[in-house]
């Protein structure tokens, strides 16, 4: 499937969608607002629907060369990219996640070394050295210079300051 | 006149604190590497250092975010004399002849060329800025809701189609950016829209969360596969400094190109890029030696150095005087400042003279400070090219997932800041537009309030928007940017037909 093809039909889907919530709002409120919270969204809605089934006719009807290229979003040719995205993706939610009950210095380790071990493949000191650099140097930045409060866990609880 | 030199003094008092003075110099140097490294533009730069303006007074962090900012402009073209390779878009064109500079053993005047072109486009842009900022928010703050809104129609739509791409992929990032601004509780109604019931989404989509994925995180996943290792020797650098006949050959296309540039970066959606390519082709065009240009002209390399530069003082005049960004960086500092409660626009000048005139003066400081740096400290600063992006990349990654966190100490943000880059990612690959979208997701908000209010007062009849003068001049200039999009896709369709 083409680009513009693919960008059309989400227009379309994503605005249909967003469209039948809006639908679920009420028109008018008494509040001094006669045009209500739905008109916006309405004509937000319609505008995506409108431009996505143009892009449609555009793809369809237009002159054959001056069709959008074929998608390539490369999930074969470059799967180690793909891997990597995914990966490095969990990676940054499981941050979120263990930033609060392990402390700021443990998840930040963790996750530099994991991140750097997914770009930087191979080389273990030298991500090992990326990642403790980083912590320390944040720390000192965001922690002292800064004075930004951050996530306390075994090891900030072990800290004199 | 008198007018302006006391709004300076006002500016420089706020500016020549130390505190102000040490953040000018440090967002100057950062700003500098962050330009110069490829992949990391001016704003990618000032999105992951968001959580170092969270302690500062709103002055020192508009100063601090401005000196990224044309301190990435400073930065942009060394990549590019040194390796082929535009440190940002805006110094695509630095590339053309600044390497072929480098080639033939000049890589030191061209350094210095375009340190010295960005001084003084720098320093023509913050001249006009200051003739034009007072004025252009004296207009404004006269300006009601049809009015605002007819200006946001028209900066959206104008983003679209003074930027490259396909104008109804443009249209759809726009929605989209709508759409996402409308998510969580209607400031007017207090009504709750679009959570589907989840209460972390009842604060709205934090935007700036968004921005610091789509340009931040985004970028890392699109340089994974560059792993080309850089190489260059610095022996080859020669003196950066500029003989006199070279730089009489570049003084007038840097003084005629600035104003251009600047005119360029005040209207919306139209950045460095196309400032560049536009100063380029003039400059080409009206050269006597056309034939040199691409092998190392040097006015190849000043016209389009000092344009940037004056480019980006320009785009200072609609988020300082109008509260409107009109490219990605902007809207990050637009982001950022919001955060810490100050709404730039016409108001900033006579509520806060301090912080509109502060950031300024700041400016004509910092580009002092940033010839200083760039001309000795050249040779040391483009040895941090030699970084290869594989150790440059997890750096970038956890800076911007920290600041992500810093936003509003929540862990569940570092969720939306990962969907927000995969979904950027995938977007970029099907060529819808991220620019777009990211400026209508912060002007949302405001544009559908103006709308509103408008239509009460108008009792819902849009003719509203077409009987007030200033807002039907906005909206006849949104429908001739539509119409000249249409025609220009017309044109490019019926080239790549042929």
């Amino acid at each position: 499937m083409t680009k513009n093809m693919i960008s059309a039909i989400l227009a379309i889907v994503v605005g249909v969608f967003y469209f039948a919530t809006a639908m679920t709002l009420p028109a008018h409120t008494n509040m001094g607002d006669i045009m209500g919270p739905r008109l916006f969204p309405i004509v937000v809605a319609a505008a995506s629907v409108i431009a996505g089934i143009a892009l449609v006719l555009v793809e369809l009807l237009g002159r054959h060369r001056a069709r959008s290229e074929k998608a390539d979003f490369g999930f074969v040719k470059n799967r180690m990219v793909w891997i990597d995205i995914t990966l490095l993706t969990a990676a940054g939610i499981v941050y979120g996640m263990i930033l609060d009950p392990l402390g700021f210095t443990v998840a930040t380790l963790l996750f530099m070394f994991a991140a750097a071990m997914l770009i930087n493949r191979g080389r273990i000191v030298q991500n090992i050295s990326v990642a403790a650099i980083f912590t320390v140097a944040a720390y000192a930045i965001f922690g002292f210079g800064l004075k930004l409060s951050l996530p306390r866990g075994l090891v900030e609880n072990l800290l004199p300051f | 006149m008198d007018v302006i030199f006391s709004n300076l003094a006002i500016g420089f008092q706020t500016a020549l604190t130390w505190t102000n003075m040490l953040w000018v110099f440090i967002g100057g140097t950062l700003g500098t590497i962050i330009g110069m490294l490829p992949g990391l533009g001016p704003a990618t730069g000032v999105a992951i250092l968001i959580p170092i303006v969270f302690g500062m007074n709103p002055a020192t962090a508009l100063i601090t975010m401005a000196a990224v900012y044309y301190g990435a402009m400073f930065g942009g073209s060394r990549a590019s004399i040194m390796i082929n390779v535009p440190g940002d878009a805006s110094a695509i064109v630095s590339c053309f002849d600044g390497y072929p500079m480098s080639r033939k053993g000049k890589a030191g005047t061209a350094l210095a060329i375009s340190a010295i072109a960005s001084f003084i486009g720098g320093m023509i842009g913050m001249v006009m800025l200051i003739i034009l900022a007072q004025p252009v928010a004296n207009a404004a703050l006269r300006f009601g809701p049809p009015e605002m809104f007819a200006l946001l129609l028209f900066s959206l739509i104008a983003t679209i189609t003074l930027s490259e791409g396909s104008l109804l992929k443009g249209l759809i990032a726009i929605a989209f950016g709508l759409m996402l601004s409308t998510v969580g509780i209607d400031p007017l109604t207090a009504l709750t829209r679009f959570t589907y019931g989840s209460s972390t989404l009842q604060d709205g989509i934090d935007f700036l969360v968004v921005i610091i994925g789509l340009y931040a995180v985004t970028e890392v996943f699109r340089n994974l596969r560059d792993t080309t290792p850089v190489n260059f020797d610095t022996k080859s650098i020669g003196k950066v400094w500029v003989s006199w006949p070279e730089f009489k050959q570049c003084i007038w296309p840097m003084l005629r190109n600035s104003p251009l540039g600047f005119l360029v970066g005040v209207l919306p959606g139209m950045g460095g890029t196309i400032a560049t390519f536009m100063t380029y082709a003039l400059e080409k065009g009206i050269s006597k030696h056309p034939e040199k240009f691409g092998k190392g002209a040097i006015e190849g390399l000043a016209a389009p150095e000092a344009s940037n530069n004056a480019c980006s003082c320009g785009a200072l005049v609609p988020l300082l005087t109008l509260g409107i960004p009109g490219s990605g960086t902007t809207a990050v500092m637009l982001g950022a400042l919001m955060l810490l409660g100050v709404h730039p626009g016409p108001t900033l000048f006579t509520q806060h003279p301090d912080i509109a005139w502060g950031v300024i003066a700041s400016m004509l400081i910092g580009n002092i400070i940033l010839i200083i740096i760039n001309l000795p400290l050249a040779i040391p600063l483009v040895q941090l090219l030699r970084v290869p992006q594989r150790l440059m990349l997890p750096l970038i990654m956890g800076l911007a997932l920290l600041g992500a966190y810093f936003l509003n100490y929540s862990g569940s943000d570092l969720v939306l800041i990962m969907i927000a880059a995969v979904v950027g990612f995938l977007f970029l690959k099907i060529g819808i537009p991220l620019p777009p979208l990211v400026l209508a997701l912060i002007l949302g908000s405001m544009t559908e309030q103006n709308f509103r209010n408008s239509m009460t007062l108008s009792d819902g009849n849009p003719s509203i928007f077409f009987t007030n003068p200033i807002a039907l001049v906005f909206m006849i200039l949104a429908g001739g940017a539509l119409v000249f999009a249409l025609v220009r896709n017309s044109k490019q369709q019926a080239k790549a037909a042929r």
